[in-house]
Formats: structure tokens, sequence, C-alpha cells
């Protein structure tokens, strides 16, 4: 057995998520149900919904909740559902998981070309794609009654008021239904309706496998109509045979974005197989799609038509991530208290150490910018301070000095808002007289959106990597994503325990030891992303080439004139237009996807009908890169082709204006900033 | 957590900040301890010898402060990475490939037929044809009853061990036994001298008709070449398991295609050389050449003991040197390694 | 389960000396993918055709090291007419589907005049090699099947990523896995690249029954890199690490590979499989998968680095079928 030395153990380690799915147990200990507000509720209603989100979102966890054993679960444990749904009408899900269960390969092998000598017929590998779903839900269902009907499901069997229960006299009914074609005649019981189906599935899987070059003429002659069996089974549920009430059936389907790419010539076919599905709006069976942001709405096309599903009208979209930064930084913000709750249990459930809520923020802490930018300076007196407002007059500096008291930030703030008024052309007397206001401090909005970036540039100064710490920065870093959030968290415990240090017991941590745990977690995330996700690999190379470049421009930036400059913006119109527009927009999109960029739609400043869109590298990435976490107003204006050639040129990016007297950082700058940037740097 | 892990996080850490992050510099010092603590976690704590040393941080711990000069200690430390442990996990495979892939195709020297390597008797066969050989090994280190054990061998004579002088007539098979040959079988081979004298001289006492194997699990190329080279192993099959490349090795001099940082440990080997060879006492044998015996250099350590060719500053205590993976030793000076 | 195997030296007289082959194969950037059509169209043996697919990564593999393998392809193209080595070849791309593997199958068959055939498995990515494998097993037509695989030279494998930009985690072709909850242990042949695990861990969550399988020897560098892997796929964390649900196999040894499978399958209820290791470790892992009807699952790597390995090794050599009988079928008494 392996050895480990007593260390203070890590709630935080991941990929706990995906075992949290399969185990109900588990799940149930760690769910959150303070995700359980707004839209989110309407994924526990008999309705078609559609989860979308960035990878990490959360997406699967909330799903998940919908499946009958984790649900019989957590109704087992606590005695009732979560709060929020409890008033909600009880309902049954049962889950498909599309690659485990093989579906993608359909097509891949076509059946119509093995049985026509080479006549591939789309239309008829489709409808063995659709006999299998049907089969396989099929399957799912007689399962989850053999659940119902012993011990492990008695407590779901009551929340849904199942009071007839006899699978022999059900197995009778299914086996007969039309939609099989007599497939299943004979079967008496569930298990030989089990077996029955299972047999065929094998079958399926057989022919996909290249085990055998035919199918049965019995499977052939029998394959289900798209659909037809799962709304006998919601029937089944909602006519009263087993309960008084009606029971609306719930499919949760799993993967299915991934089908286009692990079949390409095929996998839009099968997306269409479950667009279909949904387009029918059964009154008595209702699908539940999580997917990646982007990796919905490709294709919306129903099998066999050039009709389209619709949102409101045939599902509901869930945005995650829209939920998650609605009303950022104002009251009603929901991400801080689900990651309140989410690191509280884990501490408690996987940590098994006992603390109580409001001590999970205090373990971060709290911090002021006036705080972290002292500690640059331990010694009071270091003259390098000197360099935060080089490049201004002597006379201003002396001033400015006296003003300032020395306070790092409050220097380089200073130094900014002079450079800038001299960029304008205001004369150096009419400087002098408004700086007695202190307007870098009166001015708030433009002191906020400068105080992330000034911060940069006074670690650059004082030759130091950014102080990464505190609660809010946690909270801000993980960009409302739960996911990053917990990496980020993990980190920093472990970094916490490799210095002996208990999180429990010595908080708030110390700022340097949240700062490497936060690195770690920057370098992680983003390597992760290059080592294991599709695409990542083009991504860290384009994102790198990117993020240095917004580095070098906003640290080069000693007037801090664009403070926004750490996101791009682009006209929507632009991007699907040529071929660099659908490049750009598919690789922006899969950034997205991907929780590598963070979009938000902004109000253009310019004079125009187009909407416009910003994108900026997600959070997390900002230790990487040294640039700002925080969003300020006004992003970089640029083109599809210059992003173009960010991504995909061989020259090194240029990123951002040149404003008048300020020079980009690749070109001869005046003698005094160029004097400032060398000592920084 | 132990202070020793607290400690050398501690070090790391400061290590990493004098570098100032600049990527020049930079060494992730941290990111390898990581690495060396999770091989402790998982492996070296296999290591048998001396267990009173402690356990690995804490060694590892005390090797590092053997040394009051701080860059010494960064170099001793980046050493970490090229050194190869050889665990339990893969003790065992090499001993199932010992048997799998150079004694039986040895055994049966393409007298198999098709049929005979499609039969189902095929491992009785085997088992029949290996029977007609005596098993050895030089030292008692070579684990037999593994080796038996992970190869499901079973029936046959038992094995012995030759010892490193000149083997005793008891221990040799008599020339009537109806034998074809002699396997003998050693864990670790460095420069090979012990070997070669050891299998010389059996080749000069048995049959002249008998075939002899030697199977070396790890053999140093050192070694390998010494043997292809000596004329008495006329007559000896050599077929070592797993060879370890010169390149692998830390050599007095430095050698084609070997790391990187080798030169530095080179100057660290010397500059310690004093202090690592002093004996510690009547009950020790200390090493003669920094280096490890025969100049081998080598950087492997194995979970049964460390051999007397990896450098002496991995193995030996002395009274200022404290190691990181003691070897034990045997009382003769000329031991086989 | 009786399979002969060894190099090519000691066994391939026995089973191909006396009479005449076909070979299938890859024409690929790596030197060795020469090895086996050099060696087995002179001499001593009887080749009747040589057969060479050439594999075209796709468009968008990141990094884009098509010009380089082109040119590396084309050098051994020459060095292999200029050997006198009579040979055809065929583009196929990389992520065929199984029709269309099944299309170069078709046309490979009409090839071939003999009733043995070689599967030369050393540059032939795994999703093609493994489902020729089931595929020509499984044709009665061919009655005798022989894998070779040659090892790289003195130069190994590239200290760089041998492969990058992988997908999606999806089964080999042809290895779909049985209805859940079948195959709840996954056992992992551990490569040096993690290659995407994690999504791999996605398709099964919740795997706490884990085996892995390291190939030892070859050599103590691959070794450490391989920990390295393990290391990544549990983040670190020291207690996920098993010892007695990790087993080391020599690189070359599949009938052990096999063997090992047999005994933990013994106490699970299926395997599912990962093979990210040494190519006759994914011999052993598919020669199971076919018998017991097991899955195996990969992420596939869109792009291969040009210098994944260097020189010519040895050449091994597996009698996967012959007389028109498995391997996994032929009895073998044991001891």
């Amino acid at each position: 057995m392996t050895r480990t030395d007593t260390r203070i153990r890590n709630p935080f380690h991941d990929p706990l998520v995906t075992e949290l799915i399969e185990d109900p147990r588990r799940y149930t200990e760690m769910f959150s149900e303070e995700i359980l507000v707004g839209e989110a509720l309407a994924a526990f209603r008999p309705t078609n919904v559609v989860v979308v989100g960035p990878q990490g979102a959360g997406k699967s966890m909330l799903l998940n909740l919908l499946r009958y054993n984790v649900l019989s679960e957590w109704i087992s444990k606590r005695g009732k559902p979560p709060e929020p749904i409890k008033k909600m009408a009880p309902f049954f899900g049962i889950s498909v998981n599309l690659v485990r269960a093989g579906f993608h390969a359909f097509g891949r092998r076509s059946v119509s070309a093995a049985l026509a000598q080479g006549q591939k017929d789309q239309s008829v590998d489709a409808a063995c794609a659709a006999d299998f779903i049907n089969h396989y839900l099929f399957r799912e269902f007689i399962r989850a009654l053999h659940f119902l009907g012993d011990n492990r499901g008695k407590r779901l069997k009551a929340w849904l008021t199942i009071d007839r229960l006899d699978g022999n006299r059900m197995a009778a009914q299914m086996s007969s239904w039309d939609c099989w074609y007599g497939y299943y005649s004979g079967c008496v019981t569930l298990q030989d309706l089990l077996d029955k189906c299972e047999q065929r599935l094998s079958v399926w899987r057989s022919f996909l496998n290249a085990n055998i070059d035919t199918i049965p003429e019995g499977i052939w002659q029998s394959k289900a109509t798209l659909g037809d069996p799962l709304h006998a089974i919601g029937n089944l549920l909602s006519s009263g045979t087993l309960a008084s009430r009606r029971i609306p059936l719930f499919v949760i389907i799993d993967q299915y974005e991934v089908l286009p790419e692990l079949n390409p010539s095929f996998g839009t076919t099968l997306q269409r197989i479950v667009n279909t599905l949904i387009k029918a709006r059964d009154p008595v069976v209702f699908y539940k799609i999580g997917a990646r942001t982007y990796d919905w709405g490709t294709e919306l096309r129903v099998w066999g038509a050039e009709s389209r599903i619709e949102i409101q009208r045939d599902y509901v979209l869930i945005d995650l991530a829209d939920l998650l930064m609605r009303n950022e930084d104002k009251t009603g913000w929901l991400y801080p208290q689900l990651a309140i709750d989410v690191a509280h249990k884990r501490i408690n459930v996987e940590g098994h150490f006992s603390c109580s809520k409001d001590v999970v923020p205090q373990i971060l802490g709290k911090r002021t910018p006036a705080q972290e930018a002292a500690m640059y300076f331990p010694k009071g007196n270091d003259r390098r301070k000197a360099k935060l407002v080089r490049g201004i007059p002597e006379s201003l500096k002396l001033r400015i000095e006296e003003l300032c008291r020395k306070s790092p930030l409050e220097m380089r703030l200073a130094g900014a808002w002079v450079l800038q008024q001299l960029q304008r052309g205001v004369s150096e007397s009419k400087i002098t007289r408004e700086v007695a206001e202190r307007p870098w401090s009166a001015k708030k909005s433009w002191r906020k959106e400068r105080i992330d970036i000034a911060l940069l540039q006074i670690a650059s100064v004082a030759n130091q990597r950014r102080y990464y710490f505190s609660w809010e920065t946690a909270l801000y870093l993980s960009g409302a994503n739960i996911s990053v959030f917990l990496l980020i968290f993990a980190e920093i415990w472990d970094m916490a325990s490799k210095a002996d240090i208990h999180p429990l017991k010595n908080y708030p941590l110390d700022p340097q030891l949240q700062t490497d745990g936060i690195f770690v977690a920057s370098d992680k995330w983003r390597n992760r992303d290059r080592n294991e996700q599709l695409g990542g690999r083009k991504r860290y190379e384009a994102l790198g080439r990117l993020g240095s470049s917004i580095h070098d421009y906003l640290i080069h930036d000693f007037a801090i004139s664009n403070p926004g400059h750490s996101g791009f913006s682009l006209r929507e119109s632009d991007l699907w237009s040529g071929d660099e527009g659908n490049e750009v927009g598919s690789f922006l999109q899969r950034g997205v996807s991907w929780a590598m960029l963070e979009e938000r739609i902004h109000t253009s400043k310019q004079r125009e009908a187009a909407t416009r869109r910003k994108w900026y590298l997600h959070p997390v990435l900002s230790p990487a890169f040294a640039i700002p976490f925080k969003r300020a107003k006004e992003p970089y204006y640029t083109s599809v082709n210059q992003v173009y050639s960010w991504f995909f040129g061989a020259d090194k990016p240029k990123f951002g204006r040149t404003v008048p007297g300020r020079r980009h950082e690749n070109e001869k700058l005046p003698q005094q900033l160029e004097m400032a940037l060398e000592d920084g740097h | 957590m132990s202070v020793s892990r607290k400690h050398l996080y501690a070090l790391a850490q400061e290590w990493e900040d004098q570098s100032g992050h600049d990527p020049r510099d930079f060494y992730y010092f941290r990111g390898i301890l990581d690495e060396v603590l999770f091989h402790a976690d998982t492996r070296y704590h296999e290591y048998v010898q001396h267990r009173e040393e402690g356990e690995f941080p804490s060694r590892l711990d005390r090797w590092l402060k053997n040394l009051p000069d701080d860059r010494e200690r960064k170099t001793l430390f980046r050493m970490l990475p090229s050194i190869t442990f050889i665990d339990r996990v893969q003790m065992m495979s090499l001993q199932k490939d010992a048997f799998r892939r150079v004694i039986v195709p040895w055994l049966t020297a393409g007298s198999f037929s098709q049929d005979a390597l499609l039969a189902s008797d095929y491992d009785a066969r085997i088992l029949s044809l290996l029977r007609e050989y005596a098993l050895f090994s030089i030292t008692e280190s070579f684990g037999h009853s593994d080796f038996l054990h992970v190869n499901n061998l079973t029936g046959l004579r038992k094995p012995k061990i030759l010892g490193e002088g000149q083997p005793s007539t008891g221990v040799l098979p008599h020339r009537d036994q109806p034998l074809k040959g002699l396997i003998i079988l050693e864990d670790f081979v460095g420069t090979g001298s012990q070997a070669r004298r050891v299998i010389a001289a059996i080749r000069q006492s048995v049959l002249r008709r008998w075939r002899i194997l030697f199977v070396p699990l790890i053999l140093l190329n050192q070694g390998q070449q010494n043997m292809a080279k000596d004329k008495r192993l006329r007559g000896v099959d050599v077929r070592p398991v797993l060879v370890i490349p010169d390149e692998c090795c830390l050599k007095e001099s430095a050698k084609k295609g070997e790391g990187a940082e080798f030169s530095k440990f080179r100057a660290l080997v010397k500059s310690t050389a004093r202090r690592v060879l002093e004996s510690s006492g009547v009950l020790d044998d200390p090493p003669l050449d920094a280096f490890g015996y025969g100049g081998s250099g080598a950087l492997v350590v194995t979970c049964h003991n460390t051999p007397n060719n990896t450098l002496p500053l991995i193995h030996h205590r002395s009274p200022s040197w404290s190691p990181l993976f003691r070897r034990i030793h045997h009382q003769s000076k000329d031991g086989l390694r | 389960m009786r399979l002969p195997w060894g190099l090519i030296k000691d066994i391939g007289p026995a089973f191909l000396a006396g009479g005449e082959f076909s070979i299938i194969g890859c024409l690929s950037f790596e030197d060795r993918c020469r090895a086996v059509p050099t060696s087995l169209s002179s001499g001593a043996y009887n080749c009747g055709s040589v057969s060479l697919l050439e594999i075209v990564d796709p468009p968008d593999a990141f990094p884009d090291y098509s010009e380089e393998s082109r040119r590396k392809i084309d050098i051994n193209r020459k060095v292999l007419k200029e050997s006198g080595v009579p040979f055809e070849s065929e583009r196929v791309d990389l992520l065929a589907s199984e029709d269309q593997m099944l299309d170069v199958i078709g046309k490979l068959r009409a090839r071939l005049r003999s009733t043995i055939l070689i599967l030369d498995i050393t540059s032939l990515p795994k999703r093609y090699f493994c489902f020729f494998l089931k595929r020509f097993l499984l044709l009665p037509s061919v009655r005798n099947l022989v894998v070779t695989y040659t090892q790289p030279g003195y130069n190994g494998y590239t200290q760089e990523h041998l492969a990058e930009d992988p997908m999606t985690c999806d089964h080999l072709p042809g290895y779909a896995a049985p209805l859940p909850p079948k195959g709840d242990t996954l056992v992992v042949s551990v490569g040096f690249e993690s290659l995407s695990l994690n999504s791999l861990l996605e398709i099964y969550r919740g795997q706490r029954r884990s085996k892995l399988l390291l190939s030892f020897p070859p050599n103590g560098t691959a070794a450490r890199r391989q920990w390295n892997t393990i290391r990544n796929i549990v983040s670190g964390r020291v207690e996920d690490v098993l010892r007695n649900n990790v087993e080391a196999v020599a690189a070359w040894d599949a009938e052990e590979v096999y063997k090992t499978l047999e005994r933990w399958n013994g106490d699970a209820d299926g395997l599912t499989l990962a093979p990210f290791g040494p190519k006759p470790h994914s011999l052993g892992m598919a020669l199971f998968a076919m018998k017991y009807d097991f899955g195996m699952y990969y992420t596939q790597p869109k792009a291969y680095h040009p210098a994944y390995s260097g020189g010519i090794g040895s050449t091994w050599i597996y009698v996967v079928k012959w007389d028109d009988i498995i391997c996994f079928n032929r009895v073998s008494a044991g001891v």
C-alpha cells in the first residue's frame, strides 16, 4: 500500500465532480441547493430544457438531480426532495450517456450499406439509431422499475405516490405495446423484458463493432419508431396505472454535443434524431440536455425535415453562466453564495472537518488595494517607489510624493493621472493646480477602473509577481465557474498543507501562500485545456500569444489610458462573414465553451447600429499572464482581421491602441518613459 | 505534516524565491519536490535496508543538510530526478522478463517446432527443459523464491548460491548429473569484475558440453562491455534483462550524451569525496572511489539495496555524511559489485 | 490462451519459413516502419505482397507537422524502393470511420495471395491495428495471422510530446463496451502522455476501481515518464495509487498483459480497457477485449510528432492465429 505522511486532508481535489455524478450518496452530500433558483428550476418542471454553460459551470451537477437513483438517495437521506423543488410535481428521471451507450457510432458503420452491398441510405441508418435509443431508454426504465420495486426505491416510490407497482402485470402490458411490433411478445416478467432488450442492444453493438455483418430479420422488421416507446412509457406513468397522479417522464441526455466530433459524417444526423424528440413536444415525456455554451445551437433541425426546434416554443434554455454572473457585484449576485455553500460542504463532508459557513470566506480573508500595494514595498523608504512617477516633470513629482505620503498605490495612480493630462496637452501649471484636489482619488470611477492595472505595474516596478489573495479575489478569478473556484481553493489548501498550516486553524491564510496556490491553479487550468480538451493545443498557443501581448500593452501603458483594454470588442456581424470571420468566430466560441475565454455583451460607444460583443481571457488566466482580472468598461475595439492575425498569424500580436504621446511597446519611447520601463522590468 | 517535509518545502520555496522568477534562472524546485515525495510515498518506502535511517523525507532533509553551502545543496537536490529507483513491482517484472524473454528462448534455442510452440502443454515442456539445468545465483541477494514464484516454476532443483570466491565443489553439480547446463542469475551487476571471475571459474570446472547462461537482471553497460571482451567467458551466454547505458551514469570524466547537469554533479562528487568516503568504523567497508566501485558512477537504487557501483554520496554513511539510500554491505572488500 | 511470441529471429523461422505470406503495414515517418517489410522481403522468406498504409492526419491537427511528416515518409518510401521491397501503398485518413476501414480491409484482402498474413503494427495507429486485428481474426479466409512490432532504435522516443491535440474520449473502432454497469473496473495501460485521460473518466465516472499497467523494462527513463503520467492522472493524490492495483509488464510481452487482465477480471464485473501504453500492451488488451467482449477507450491524438521515435530496434512477432485457431481459444494446460 502507499504510505502517506500525515498531511492535512485536502477536501477540494478534483476530479471529485465526475465521481459525484455516479455516487448518489456523495452527490447528495455535496450538491448545493443554492443553484436551485430562478430559471434553473425550469429543469425540474415538465418542459424540455437545455442547460448551457462553459466547461465546469455545473451543468452535470444540476441535471444529475433529476435521475431517479440520485433523487431517491436524496429523499431517503433527508426525508424530502430539496426545498426549492419540494412544491413541484414529482417526476421520474431516466438518463442516457450517448457515448457510453454507443449511440454515437451509428452511421460510422452503415447498416444500410452492409445490407445493400454498399448502397448507403442515411434514413435507414437513422432509423436504426432511433430504434437503438428507443430500446436503450426502455432498458433504463425497466431497471428503474426494478429499483422502485426493491428497498432502495421505497422513499422515492412514496414521493411519486406509486402504490400499484406490479412487475408482472406491467411486463405483460408493456410487452404488448404496438410500438414494439411484437418484439417483446412472450415476455411475462420485467426480467424477461430486460433480457430481451439487452439482447437487441447487443446485436446493434455487435454490428457497430464489426463482429457481425448483418442484422437478424427479427430485429430488422421490428424497428421502433422514434419516440413512440417513450411516449408509451410516459403514458404509463401518467395514466394512473402506477399512481393516482400523473408522473412526467424526464429523460436526461448527456454527451449530445460531442456527436459531430466523434462522428463527423453522421453526428449531426444523430443530433437531429434527438432534436426530433424535443420537437415532438410530447405531453408526457420531457427531455433535459446539458451542453457547453456554443456546442448547443449548431444543429437545430429535426430529422428528415428542415424545420427547427425553437427556443421557448419547443424548449427552454437555461444559461448557467448568465445565471451565475447576473448582478455581478450587486445585491442578488448568486455566485458568492453558491461558492460558499459548495466550499462549506466540501470542507465538512470530504475533509471531515467542522466549520460554519461564515468561516469559509475568512479562510482567504479580505484585502484592500492599498494593503496589497504596500506589500510590494515592505520598506517604507524604498527608492524604487520613485519609478512609480517616472516620466512626469520633477516639480510635479515632488508635489505628488508629498500628497501621496509615499503610498505606492496613490503614487502610481497620481502618476498615471498626470501622464494622461500631459498626453491631452494640458499645461503643467494647470496640472500643478489640479493635483491639490487629488483627482486620482476623487474621481471614483476613474480610479476604480485603473486600480487593477496600477497594482500590476507596481508589482512590476518592484520586480515581483503580483499578489493574489482574499476571498473576493478568488471569486473574481474563478469567473463564476464553480470548477475553477474549486481548483483555486484546492491549490491554496495544498500550499497551506505543505507548509503545515491548517487552513481552518490559521486563517486568513498568508497572502504569499494564497498567491502561490493561485498561480498553480492558473497554470493547471491552462495546461489542462492544452493537454486534455478538444482544440486545447491550438488554444494554448493562440491565447498564450494574446495574453503576453495584452500584458505588454497594459504594463507599458504608464498613463493607464485604456484600462478596459484587457479585452477586445468585435462587431457581431463581422464575425461570421468570410473565411477569417468564420474561423475567428469558431475559435472564440470554442474558447468560451471551454472556459478559456469570457464573453460579454456590451453597448458600443461608437455611433453604429451594429451590436458588439467583447471577450477577455478567462480571469483564472490572469495570473499566468499578469493581466487584470477585473473588467473595466471599454475594451479594445478591433477588427476580425486583426484578431485573426493574433490567433493564427506568424507575427507577435500587437494589442491595443496607440494614443498620442504613447508609443506602442515595440516603438521607440520618449526617453523619460523608456527609463521608467527599463528600471521597472 | 512531518518536520522534514515542512523544512523541505520551505527550502524549495526559498530557492525559487531566490531565482526571482526569472525564467533563465528559474528551476521548479517545489515541482520536483512534489514529484520526488510522490515517488517516496508510492515507491521509495519499499527500500528495505537500514530502516533505522528513517523515512525518505527525513533522509532527504538530512542528505541536503550534509552541505552547508546553499549552491551545493541545490546541486545535490537537482540530482534527484537522475536517480533510477527500481521498485518491487519493477523487480518482479524483471524476473518475469528474465524467464520469459531471456531464459525460455535460450532453452528452446530454435529447437521448438511450430507444433511445440502451439502445444497445449507448452508450459510443461518448457518446465521439463528447465529441469535439465541447474539454477544458481552468485550472491544471496538474488531472490530465488520470488523468481520461482512469479514464473510459476515448480518441481525444479533447489537453486544454489555460488558465492564470491572459487565455487566450492559441493555447490556445483557433479559431472555425472543428467544436466544440460547451468543458468546463473543475479539481480545487479556493475563492472562485472566479480561475476566474470566466478563464472570463468565455473566454466573451467564444469563439463565443456554444458551450456551456461548468465542473466543479470540489471547490468551496467560498462559491465556488459567488460564481459563481452573477456575471453574467459567464451562459451558463456550473457543476456542481461536491463542494461543501464553509460549516459545514465555519472563517470569521472564527461561522456557524450550524458545529462546536461552532470558536469555540476561531477564537481560536487569530487568536492565531497573526502567526507563521503571516510570510514565510519570497524564494521564499515568504505568505498574507495567517489564515483562508485570501478568508477561506474551508477545512479541506481533497487528496493533491495543500493549497489556499490552507485555513487557513494547516495549510499554511504560516514562520520560527516548522511546517505539518502544507505547501502547494506558484505564483509568482503571485494564484493561482487 | 497460447500465444507464441518472441524475437522474429527466434520464432519467425518456425512459422514463416515454410510458406508464402503477405504483409500489411504502415508507411510512416518513423524509420522503424521499414524494418519488417525490408527484413521479410528477402532472404529465406517468401513474401507474396506488401501493402502499406500511409496515414494522413486530419487537416486541423495542431501543431501542423504535415510538412515534416511528408518529407520523412518520402524518405522512407525511397529507401524501401531502393532496397528492392515491392510494395503498394494507399493513403488513408487517421480518423477513418469503421466503414472506411472496412473498405480498406476489402481492398487489402483482394491483394492477399497467401494464407499467412503478417500485420505489422509498428507504425499503425491503434485505432487501425486493433480494428484490423479483430476483422482478420474473424475472417475464415485468413487462417494464419501473425502480428509484428519493431521497437525504436537506440535513440528511443522523443523527449517532446509524442502526440498532441487529443480528441474527446471514444471507444476504439470495434471495441465499444457492453452495457453499463458491466466493465466496472478500468484498466489503464500507462504511456508517456496523459492524453486527456480525465475525459475518459468523464465517461467512466466514479471508477474508483482502477488498475494501472506500466511497461517495464525496457528502461528507467520511460518508467519515470510513466510515473509522472500517473501523478498527473491522480492529481498528485498519493492515496489514489494503491500498490496492489499497479503492475509492471515488459513492454513487448503481450501475452503477460493478457494473463494479468485475466487475473484482474476474476475479481471484477468486467474490465474497461484504456490502451495508452506501448503497442504490444495494446495488442494484449485488444485480444482480451475480443475474447471477453469488453470495451477499449482511447483519446485519439490528431498530431503525431514526426520525430516520434528514432532508429530501428528489435522486431517481435506474435502468432495470434494459426491453423484457424485464435490464440485465446487455444487451450493451455499450464503446469
